[in-house]
């Protein structure tokens, strides 16, 4: 293949076929694709979405036993001093212990859990993608780019993890502690949850803005990382003739000034993008402020308790917190779906050169080789095959040589008769049977 | 201290560069804990308010007044706000010196690449020299990520709260300062085993990533042998093994890490328990109780996140171990000072040259000694490994030899001058000694731009007239783009040949006095051959230019172009002279070129 002439036929760039790929519609196919993958985990799954369910009780009883402590545990005499009931304090300490101990212990599990099925499922998927691809024809690889190719098994693969494994428990831990939170606030006091719900909608739009400004950075950054990667990449390659020519000076200067456009673009993103964090802490300091503000107007009108009030406190984080990480949720869900996409684009693909259904029994050759009205071409649209009408016989036993020019087809024939490519016209046949007709394994004989 | 045993330090005493701006973000995140802790302590007076029912006050007439809870509100949103900002500025100055010091570093690891000798190279390999400079960079940006994040922030905010804490009661805060430091005292003994297990199961997945990309490299190999499902067995056994180390880890941490963690929680219930005490003594009210329950929290879920920069930083240890390895490797060859006379033709000479293989064992030229006479065609043959290449490398001083000296030579108006070539600058050896590879190494550039590497100042006309001496004006008709054309590893796919003829091209480009072809024009057929080395002879007429060629060779067509074939074998020149004296004299020769006796 080395020695053939190849037009210049465009590849695509991995930039341009993602882009590609984030123009298309969501398949709702692929949703009934992704969902028999998780089968043989999903008790590891299901494990794992309990766990968290249960964290989450763990997690809500803490301000409830804080609230205990405050209204209960501390008792107000007379005098307005406060005694302090050391039974309900001791069960309410242990509560807490317990809380915590589970809080964190289930996270382990949970983890564990999700981990593991990710461990499993990710590696499995992994080895038949492989072992589609190791089947594929010759022709494929000559299209694709190899770092591509591993790319999808290597990297791809891992992307999915987020969609299929960690992301079903942690969207749904989100949702339950909103909710739960949002519950619990309404019981106490609906003015309470209403103080702290005002704050949703602004959360909600800096989280657009957030996700708008990140993404349309973002691009540009991993461009810019790639850049200067692929040229030290290829200074470490070809780094005898940067020696042989001097260019070392000048070199270093052109990988600086990729640098300094990467760190630019870096920076730009994060002055894009960097203050979301920020502006949701504000954010959250103001929900906990109106929750004060109502909260005291609810005590000092003797709906609620003190008790109650400084337990909801405590729901704030609870319940704006997984709003925030929805977004986070989101990004990853997508970039999980842009690579299942890919690696079902990948699977799709058929090997061009197949067995046929039934091969014809093939052993003991005798090495008789005829290539008859041959006609191939690596492109089937090019004007000038490579092979135009070939005819050509060597007997069993015959020692040929063919000599050439530099790119006239030598190698092609080769690869004909090991039916590394197809021909286009004629045929190639080996003891009087053609290549087609004969299972593919035996031609390593050849 | 010996600083060279403290890899990551070093990298972060690269800060130096920028020592103004890095006390200063130390400065901020400082301030912006402390402004927490004051955010926290003004909560707390609030929630003490509404205990105390002044924060909203129901009058006679059953009207509410609410201006000190909106006083509260605005004091307290406004100290948020500020905070906010102080660390959005932090963020953005931390990120650009952070990104400072990785671009210094990410230069340094490229000058030294390219500074290093070959020998480095053959010894350590192209793939771990790119690791080096990707994967094991990557994980230093993690870890320099992570000390602005983590380890200034974590600590700061640990002070920050426990001090808070302290200053509330001293009993409050000697239980989440103890516990605190027990936790961390637990997760650093955890950190070892975790590290021994990440790597176990980062080389598991290396076995996996090499079998992967040789199954996509060498599919050809695979498919010629009908081998593929042997490989997906041979794969799928090191994605056993991989599963198997990676389980064990994920085992490990999901049942150590939350130990800690739990350890630092109780510190929230030591919080509430001595606090609901400190109330009923008086010493706390309701407000500074909350708020330090807050404030304990906070404490808890930050200190969370530190198992996991435990690792970042282990990990981050042993990358920046290697990456200052690379570093503080000393190139052996360098340069002389005397400036080489520009006189043509040049010719150069071996005298008793030896070099041994790095590993140990026969030496590859042992004693060698030869010659190329000034404006001289050259073939040199010997077996495959017999050390045609090596001796190659040494011209342009791309190695050198472990004994013996070279000479330049010139000869002009009868006077003799040698110059030796370990004298001479460098740069002056490499322009004027050119060696063009088997394999020529095309940059992902384009055409003009690869073959103007030896000659930035040539024009077009200085290309194109390089292409059409080496042939090569036909493979420029087939590019769309002509010069501009891009090529290389993500350009238009060339054969060997076109390359072989583009890198004879972009030696000619940088007008070399000496030429060496290893092997550079194996893929070319005979008549494409002799009009190549032809238009090199006739350089002398033309451009006043003359070239001496030394020719590595391996085939009949290209030895029979030279005025003079050397025979190498066993490290020395054993048979010198023209072709039809070697085939006549030389067993050596007629074996070698599979000519048979008596032909």
């Amino acid at each position: 293949m080395a020695s053939n002439p190849v037009p210049a036929i465009r590849v695509m760039s991995d930039i341009e076929l993602e882009e590609m790929l984030a123009k298309q519609k969501l398949q709702r196919s692929m949703f009934w694709r992704l969902l028999p993958l998780l089968r043989p985990v999903r008790h590891f799954v299901l494990g794992a979405v309990l766990a968290e369910i249960v964290l989450v009780t763990l997690v809500f009883a803490r301000p409830l036993l804080i609230e205990q402590v405050i209204d209960h545990g501390l008792v107000r005499d007379l005098t307005g001093a406060y005694s302090l009931d050391t039974h309900i304090l001791a069960w309410v300490l242990a509560g807490m212990c317990v809380s915590w101990a589970g809080r964190f212990g289930l996270a382990g599990v949970s983890q564990y859990l999700s981990g593991s099925a990710a461990i499993r499922l990710l590696n499995s998927l992994r080895v038949s993608v492989f072992n589609h691809v190791q089947h594929l024809s010759v022709g494929y690889f000559d299209r694709t780019k190899s770092g591509r190719i591993v790319s999808r098994i290597d990297r791809d693969v891992d992307a999915l993890e987020p969609l299929l494994i960690q992301g079903p428990p942690e969207f749904l831990s989100a949702m339950l502690r909103s909710v739960l939170a949002g519950i619990l606030l309404w019981l106490t006091s609906p003015v309470l949850f209403f103080s702290l719900a005002s704050i949703i909608p602004l959360l909600l739009l800096s989280t657009w803005l957030f996700k708008y400004l990140a993404q349309s950075n973002y691009a540009r950054v991993a461009e810019n990382r790639a850049r200067f990667t692929a040229h030290l990449v290829e200074t470490v390659a070809g780094v005898r003739m940067i020696k042989q020519t001097g260019q070392e000076d000048s070199n270093r200067d052109r990988y600086r000034v990729l640098i300094r456009d990467f760190i630019n673009a870096l920076i730009r993103n994060t002055l894009m993008s960097g203050w979301f964090t920020h502006f949701t802490s504000i954010l959250t300091t103001l929900g906990m402020m109106l929750l004060i503000v109502f909260g005291g107007r609810e005590v000092a009108l003797g709906h609620i308790s003190f008790g109650q009030m400084a337990a909801s406190m405590f729901y704030v984080f609870m319940f704006l917190g997984p709003l925030q990480e929805l977004g986070d949720l989101f990004e990853r869900y997508i970039n999980g779906v842009a690579s299942a996409q890919r690696i079902f684009l990948m699977l799709d693909t058929q090997a061009e050169i197949r067995d046929p259904e039934q091969p014809q029994p093939f052993e003991d050759i005798r090495g008789e080789v005829e290539f008859k009205d041959v006609v191939f071409s690596y492109h089937p649209e090019a004007i000038n095959p490579v092979i135009r009408n070939l005819n050509l016989k060597v007997n069993a036993g015959e020692v040929l040589a063919i000599v050439g020019p530099t790119g006239h087809g030598k190698s092609t024939l080769v690869q004909l008769l090991t039916r590394f490519y197809e021909v286009q016209g004629g045929a190639v046949l080996v003891d009087g049977k053609d290549v087609k007709s004969v299972s593919s394994m035996p031609c390593a004989a050849m | 201290m010996n600083i060279r045993s403290y890899p990551l330090l070093r990298c972060l005493l690269l800060y130096k560069r920028t020592p103004v701006r890095f006390w200063l973000s130390a400065a901020l995140f400082a301030l912006a804990n402390l402004m927490l802790a004051w955010q926290q302590g003004m909560i707390a007076k609030a929630v003490h308010d509404v205990e105390q029912g002044v924060a909203v006050v129901v009058d006679s007439t059953g009207g509410l007044d609410v201006s000190v809870a909106l006083h509260w509100l605005f004091i307290i949103v406004d100290i948020a706000t500020g905070r906010a900002l102080i660390m959005y500025f932090v963020g953005w100055l931390s990120l650009v010196i952070q990104q400072d010091l990785l671009g210094h570093l990410r230069e340094m690891i490229l000058v030294q690449v390219q500074r290093l000798d070959l020998a480095y190279h053959w010894l350590h390999g192209a793939g771990e020299i790119v690791t080096r400079t990707t994967r094991d960079a990557d994980k230093l940006r993690d870890a320099l990520i992570s000390f602005w994040r983590q380890v200034v922030d974590t600590s700061f905010i640990v002070i920050a709260a426990v001090g808070f804490l302290f200053w509330y009661h001293p009993l409050l805060g000697v239980g989440p300062l103890l516990l605190t430091l027990t936790g961390f005292y637990i997760l650093f003994r955890q950190t070892d085993h975790l590290v021994q297990l990440d790597r176990a199961v980062g080389q598991a997945f290396d076995g996996v990533n090499q079998d992967l990309t040789e199954g996509v490299n060498g599919v050809r190999v695979i498919k010629a042998f009908g081998l593929e499902s042997s490989r997906v067995q041979r794969f799928e056994g090191q994605v056993r093994f991989f599963v198997q180390q990676a389980l064990e880890a994920l085992a490990y941490s999901c049942s150590r890490i939350p130990i800690p963690q739990f350890v630092v929680g109780l510190g929230q219930v030591w919080v509430l328990g001595v606090g609901a005490y400190l109330v009923s003594q008086q010493q706390l009210n309701f407000g500074e109780l909350v708020a330090a329950l807050l404030m304990a929290t906070t404490l808890v879920f930050r200190v969370e996140g530190v198992g996991r920069v435990m690792q970042v930083f282990a990990d981050a240890r042993s990358s920046a171990g290697r990456i200052w390895e690379l570093l503080d490797a000393v190139p052996e060859i360098t340069g002389g000072n005397a400036a080489l006379t520009e006189q043509r033709p040049l010719g150069i000479s071996l005298h008793n040259i030896s070099v041994l293989p790095p590993g140990g064992g026969n030496a590859v030229l042992q004693n060698c000694s030869l010659q190329l006479k000034p404006g001289e065609v050259l073939a040199l043959v010997g077996a495959t490994g017999s050390g045609k290449s090596t001796l190659a490398s040494l011209l342009p001083r791309l190695a050198d030899a472990d004994s013996g000296h070279i000479t330049l030579d010139s000869d002009v108006n009868g006077i003799n001058t040698q110059q030796a070539l370990n004298e001479l600058k460098l740069e002056d050896v490499r322009r004027q000694i050119h060696v063009v590879p088997q394999e020529g190494f095309l940059f992902s550039d384009t055409l003009a731009a690869n073959l103007r590497l030896g000659a930035e100042q040539a024009s077009d006309e200085d290309l194109l007239w390089a292409l059409r001496m080496a042939a090569a004006d036909d493979v420029l008709t087939r590019l769309s783009d002509g010069l501009q054309t891009k090529i290389g590893d993500r350009g238009v796919t060339l054969s060997g040949g076109q390359r072989q003829r583009i890198c004879l091209a972009r030696a000619l480009v940088s007008h070399p006095a000496i030429l060496v072809l290893d092997d550079a024009t194996s893929a070319l057929d005979a008549v494409t051959e002799r009009r190549v080395l032809n238009n090199i002879r006739n350089l002398k007429q033309e451009r006043g230019q003359a070239v001496s060629v030394l020719m590595i060779a391996s085939k009949l067509s290209t030895i029979l172009l030279a005025d003079r074939v050397l025979l190498l074998a066993g490290g020395k020149i054993i048979a010198n002279g023209s072709h039809a004296q070697l085939v006549a004299e030389s067993a050596e020769y007629r074996e070698l070129l599979g000519i048979e006796d008596g032909e």
